[in-house]
């Protein structure tokens, strides 16, 4: 398990403490990333998905937001001990970034190409030609056509698609990436630039062995992509594992009711109505110790209100925190 | 589907909806005909830009259009007189993308619910009451948060008040323009079968428009698969997703993403390119410069929606020579 971890969060507890209370955006969260592999954190708004990612790369706003607990080592070095020197040679150097919408990203009022040859000049002692051309290079690298016209363009004369391969590129600019942090990369594009964008995260990968993050609320992204998942709900990591283990053989009744939702479930073939999930996300500063699932879980018992379910470990990769998990294969479940 | 499938509610014959941006024609919707029949629900399905939401707004006349017909049990909504006009609209109705910026955030959800019983003055005002308190519990709110405003309610309530202020003149038609798209899932499960029970329970006929194939796949009897401005596949959803005959449709349903292990990374072999401009469209068949498939001829001439079998309508080069039955 230990061999390649490049990315290890452990035990990550992040608050923000507004006038109208504190909410514990993320409690507990433990999340290790190879090199060169997928993994998925999944879940709905306000999950805490983004706000564990924001924690890596010292993107949060503090105050309001406070790190209450937890280590996040990069490459073995605790990046939360970091000062912003060092922080700056973290982010965008060994780790890069890809937000949702990425026109308010790039910045409209510079060219394409300069803005990635900005990033060029930062790392290495080059001019400005040279980085220019560079920029043009990595453009035609992430499939942009015409990387020589495109460069001299504006963010806005750019299609969605096109943008979010620009900030791709940028991501790559530097010279070591080890980790693309990929923010709902694809949540506002069309399904067939969608399909090319997740294309072109995967060829890299393979090409340059970077590993990604994929913070996503969409399921079917995550069975397409990811090689292992995590899935969120109000805060708490429910359930983690390959994602044969998390689609096929989950546990956790947020997962099942997550998958059931999507009216594309193969399972519903000829279905009249979907399954759905009673109910809505409880109020996170309300939480206390209890399974933040409890009010909408079909499972729910009286231990569920009082204490936050202990981890179960089924195999190296899958593990859920439940006290009455849903039993696909039902004699493992009832063994503990 | 029901018993009456065969009554034609509604029937539009190259319809167009042309808009001018910067000087510059922007041919949104550019020549659409189809059939909606009583008790249905008609998937709309396609990317940004396909004219989905400009069908369903003019269908509505909530757009002028510039040509074509448009026939609503036989009448043209476009030349109805005052009265008329307002039958029309009490008939038909619509559910928006975003209840947040659909529901009016000064006024409280009583009043969003009784402003179209005033204007169309249905029935005694003493009566209203009991019909707000009536519809909201058919839509899943408790009456006493009526006296609430908008932003008291969270995303999937809020859409169940867009719900309730579209039923409060008993419509028969629904245009439901990406009514769940920006739930997240959980609750647009929850707001799907709300949707689909009301449909049963008042006999209602939807447009369903969705850029999501997974929910327009789920809801519909019948599916239009939508490509800048026109229709490129029209069948009932089961042979549509089946058999999907347009190279778009084919694209579209294998770029979509599903949680099924078995497809696994085959949603990622992507269709090249971007979808073109609606002011300057491709001469000939406007998916003809991302076809896999494209001929000679598809460049010069746009293919004519045809029929290849029973209600399977598709406007492609490939499957002119078939003949329709």
């Amino acid at each position: 398990m230990n061999e390649n971890v490049l990315l290890s969060i452990e035990n990550l507890h992040v608050s923000f403490y507004t006038l109208r209370g504190v909410v514990r955006a993320v409690r507990g969260l433990n999340l290790q990333i190879r090199t060169g592999e997928t993994v998925a954190l999944v879940g709905e708004s306000g999950c805490g998905k983004s706000v564990s990612a924001h924690a890596v790369t010292g993107l949060l706003p503090v105050p309001p937001a406070k790190i209450e607990e937890g280590k996040i080592f990069f490459d073995g070095q605790d990046v939360l001990q970091f000062n912003e020197k060092q922080m700056r040679g973290l982010r965008g150097v060994r780790v890069g970034m890809i937000f949702q919408e990425p026109m308010t990203s790039l910045n409209p009022v510079f060219k394409i190409g300069d803005q990635i040859a900005d990033v060029f000049r930062v790392h290495h002692r080059i001019g400005k030609q040279k980085a220019f051309q560079m920029a043009v290079d990595l453009l035609d690298k992430v499939k942009i056509p015409e990387p020589e016209r495109r460069a001299r363009e504006y963010p806005f004369q750019l299609s969605g698609g096109m943008r979010q391969r620009a900030m791709i590129a940028m991501a790559l600019a530097s010279p070591k990436p080890g980790l693309i942090i990929a923010d709902e990369p694809t949540t506002a594009l069309d399904v067939t630039i969608q399909a090319q964008i997740l294309h072109l995260l995967k060829e890299l990968q393979k090409d340059i062995g970077v590993a990604v993050l994929l913070i996503t609320h969409d399921m079917g992204v995550v069975a397409q992509v990811a090689d292992r998942a995590t899935v969120m709900y109000a805060g708490r990591a429910v359930e983690q594992g390959t994602v044969e283990e998390v689609f096929s053989d989950y546990r956790h009744p947020y997962t099942h009711g997550l998958l059931h939702s999507l009216p594309g479930n193969p399972e519903y073939r000829g279905a009249k109505r979907l399954i759905a999930i009673p109910g809505t996300v409880p109020d996170l500063r309300s939480l206390g110790n209890e399974c933040p699932f409890a009010n909408r879980c079909s499972h729910v018992k009286d231990r569920c209100w009082h204490e936050f379910p202990e981890e179960t470990t089924l195999t190296a990769e899958h593990r859920f925190w439940c006290w009455y998990p849903t039993n696909l294969k039902a004699e493992d479940a009832h063994e503990r | 589907m029901n018993d009456n499938s065969n009554h034609v509610l509604m029937e539009v014959q190259d319809l167009k909806t042309w808009f001018t941006v910067n000087g510059e024609k922007v041919l949104a919707l550019d020549g659409v005909s189809f059939q909606l029949r009583e008790g249905e629900i008609l998937g709309v399905v396609g990317e940004s830009g396909c004219g989905k939401s400009t069908l369903g707004r003019t269908i509505l006349r909530l757009e002028q259009k510039t040509g074509g017909s448009v026939l609503y049990r036989g009448k043209d909504p476009f030349s109805l007189a005052k009265d008329d006009l307002k039958s029309f609209r009490r008939q038909t109705s619509m559910v928006f993308q975003d209840p947040s910026s659909s529901l009016n955030p000064r006024k409280r959800v009583d009043q969003i619910l009784r402003q179209p019983l005033r204007v169309h003055s249905l029935g005694e005002p003493a009566e209203w009451n009991d019909r707000i308190n009536s519809i909201l519990q058919e839509t899943g709110i408790a009456p006493q948060y009526r006296n609430r405003y908008p932003h008291q309610f969270s995303g999937g309530q809020k859409q169940r008040i867009g719900v309730a202020r579209s039923l409060m003149l008993d419509p028969d038609f629904i245009v439901m323009d990406e009514a769940v798209s920006a739930l997240d899932v959980s609750i647009q499960a929850q707001i799907l079968n709300l949707l689909l029970d009301l449909k049963d329970k008042r006999n209602l006929t939807y447009l369903f428009i969705s850029h999501d194939l997974g929910v327009v796949e789920f809801v519909s009897d019948r599916i239009l698969v939508m490509y800048l401005g026109r229709i490129v596949e029209e069948a009932p959803t089961v042979i549509l997703t089946g058999k999907p005959s347009h190279p778009y449709t084919q694209a579209l349903l294998k770029a979509f993403p599903t949680t099924d292990l078995a497809t696994r990374g085959s949603s990622i072999s992507p269709l090249e390119g971007d979808v073109p401009s609606p002011i300057h469209p491709p001469s000939g068949c406007h998916f003809s410069p991302r076809c896999p498939q494209v001929m000679d001829r598809c460049r010069e001439e746009y293919p004519p929606l045809r029929e290849i079998e029973n209600g399977h309508r598709v406007a492609c080069w490939l499957y002119q020579g078939k003949t329709s039955h």
